[in-house]
């Protein structure tokens, strides 16, 4: 997949962007505060529609923009047998999406549409931060690849909200094993559905984390990236993971009906990085914890490319922080050939050597083609 | 707000904007065409619902909109009662019987179980089912649990299929599958699975 042409008008201080792109490695780079990450920002909202920098997006309305309408991105994508025509228009109080002149009438339609993998340095929060965020890290990964996880997914969401209302339903239900036993049913059948997902992905994402990682650290420190699942099974059957968490639902519902809150399930699940077998959020440098990070995003990437058999976007905002010069080579080194990859950087210096298929400049909001 | 329209017809076009899915604008245009043609027009429609309101009411049996003690189907002689088809709402009766496929006859839950909306059995009329089931003269052979195939409905369902172990007439739940005529490409994963689990053999 690859964005060969795109028109942004009125984004942040990106005032009017009229740009062709090159298939492999597109470097931007500029000083700080130039509008490179605005850039990645707005090329990224056609993935999901949504800002990764900001739930409002008021924010992204320039502040002064004299005569302004709206905010617009739009862009030509080449994929496998077609080009899709995107546009995205939205200003304080409307929002517009369409492709190939089709209005859309929900966000979600826009999913799976344009595949990407994006890498920002707020992503070390997929090593440092919450089990939440590993958890929405798995999901869209899988959500991309398989219809039945996304499905699955939703369903267990909406019985588990049903389950959480039920024990906290102010007075104590005569027949809660009963009323509830329904929504065990459908937790189970759904949670083992995404935990065996969860499971295989995390299996071959691991192995493709370590390739990278040695790749790109140069030396033999090894990353595994482990399942951390709230419900243990020995079996990876799915009639077993199944029978395992409806055991697990029944048996821990007084003490859940105590909380308020369904304490254990799929919800509940996380995975770790383990650099040499310890855990990379507790021992890790920095360095070493975002380079765990880039090698689990570009086996995301290579995940992807093998499950729905086209390579997605690479978007790579300020990677080169806090990496060494010699995890920058190998970092570089490694970027797929045949995946449009778009770089962020301040120091030009850091990609001679490397043979870019284009150079740009931001200063002040505008891109200029320099090579 | 101050409006320059009479105050009579102020309050049409309020009362027709509470309607689902009309809005101020489908109301005050509706209103419009109803003054416009009155008398008569306005006076039906006003009888019309008025008859209708006060006359409508569930069938004390099945809970299918009915004027009488028992809506038209439950009188209908030529229908199997030994037969029960479980749905959520009217609707669904009456998307059955424009199928023209079934010959039993309904019950209309008039809902789903919903925690999460403060939906309970005891909210809808699954106790007047058990107790028709329990008491039926002929009796009833077959429950067919016809709720959707959402995550409530299914929960509603099963519900009802422990509920109705105790009783000796069959339970069943609608067949989940391939919708006919679309292509099973189009078919989601979870469908086709559902009816690949459900496979008949073939006759
Ligand atoms: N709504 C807005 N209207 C106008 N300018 C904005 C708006 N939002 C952000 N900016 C400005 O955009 C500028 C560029 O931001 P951006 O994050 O793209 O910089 P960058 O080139 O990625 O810098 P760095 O190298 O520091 O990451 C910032 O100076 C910011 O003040
Ligand atoms: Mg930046
Ligand atoms: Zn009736």
């Amino acid at each position: 997949m690859e964005i060969e042409k795109v028109s942004i008008r009125d984004f942040r201080n990106l005032r009017l962007v009229e740009q062709d792109f090159a298939s492999g490695l597109n470097v931007i780079f500029g000083r700080n505060a130039q509008g490179k990450t605005n850039l990645l920002e707005a090329l990224h909202m056609l993935v999901t529609g949504r800002s990764f920098r900001t739930r409002n997006e008021r924010e992204i309305v320039p502040w002064n923009a004299s005569g302004y309408t709206a905010t617009v991105v739009r862009a030509t994508v080449r994929r496998q047998g077609g080009t899709d025509l995107f546009h995205l228009a939205f200003n304080k109080t409307q929002k517009f999406v369409s492709v190939n002149g089709e209005a859309l009438t929900r966000l979600g339609d826009l999913v799976g549409r344009l595949n990407a993998v994006l890498f920002t340095p707020a992503d070390l929060q997929l090593v440092q931060g919450a089990p939440q965020q590993r958890r929405r890290f798995l999901d869209i990964c899988l959500a991309q690849t398989s219809r039945l996880y996304l499905q699955a997914l939703q369903r267990f969401d909406t019985a588990l909200r049903q389950r959480n209302a039920l024990l906290k339903m102010q007075h104590q239900r005569k027949n809660l094993a009963g009323e509830v036993a329904p929504y065990h049913e459908e937790l189970a059948a759904s949670g083992a559905i995404i935990m065996k997902q969860r499971s295989s992905a995390l299996g071959e994402l691991s192995e493709l984390s370590r390739l990278y990682y040695t790749q790109i650290a140069g030396n033999n420190e090894t990353l595994l990236v482990q399942y951390a699942p709230s419900v243990t099974c020995e079996s990876l059957e799915e009639d077993a993971i199944r029978e395992r968490i409806k055991n697990i639902l029944e048996r821990t519902l007084q003490e859940d009906r105590m909380r308020g809150v369904t304490s254990t399930g799929p919800h509940r699940d996380d995975f770790v990085f383990l650099l040499n077998e310890k855990d990379a959020r507790d021992f890790a440098s920095q360095g070493q914890q975002r380079t765990c990070v880039l090698a689990l995003k570009l086996a995301e990437l290579t995940f992807l490319a093998k499950h729905r058999g086209e390579p997605p976007i690479l978007f790579l905002d300020d990677l080169l922080s806090e990496l060494d010069a010699g995890r920058r080579t190998h970092l570089l080194n490694c970027l797929p050939e045949n995946v449009q990859t778009f770089v962020t950087m301040t120091d030009r210096e850091v990609i001679s050597g490397r043979n870019a298929a284009a150079i740009f400049e931001m200063k002040n909001g505008d891109l200029k083609r320099i090579d | 707000m101050n409006s320059i329209l009479p105050q009579t017809l102020e309050r049409l076009i309020e009362e027709l904007s509470r309607l689902p899915t009309i809005g101020r604008k489908t109301a005050q245009r509706l209103a419009f065409h109803i003054i416009r043609h009155s008398p008569p027009m306005a006076e039906n429609l006003a009888s019309a619902m008025t008859e209708a309101g006060a006359r409508i009411r569930p069938c004390q049996q099945c809970f299918f909109l009915a004027e009488d003690e028992l809506c038209s189907i439950c009188k209908d002689q030529r229908r199997r009662p030994d037969i029960v088809c479980v749905v959520e709402d009217p609707f669904d009766v009456v998307a059955f019987e424009k199928a023209g496929a079934y010959d039993g006859l309904y019950h209309v839950l008039q809902g789903r179980i919903s925690p999460l909306h403060g939906v309970m059995p005891e909210d809808l009329t699954i106790s007047s089912l058990l107790e028709r089931v329990a008491k039926a003269q002929p009796s009833i052979e077959e429950v067919i649990l016809a709720t959707s195939p959402t995550v409530d409905g299914d929960a509603t369902a099963l519900y009802l299929a422990e509920q109705l172990r105790g009783f000796r007439c069959r339970v069943t739940r609608i067949g989940v599958g391939v919708a006919i005529g679309s292509s099973l490409e189009l078919a989601d994963e979870l469908t086709l699975r559902h009816a690949l689990e459900r496979r008949q053999d073939v006759e």
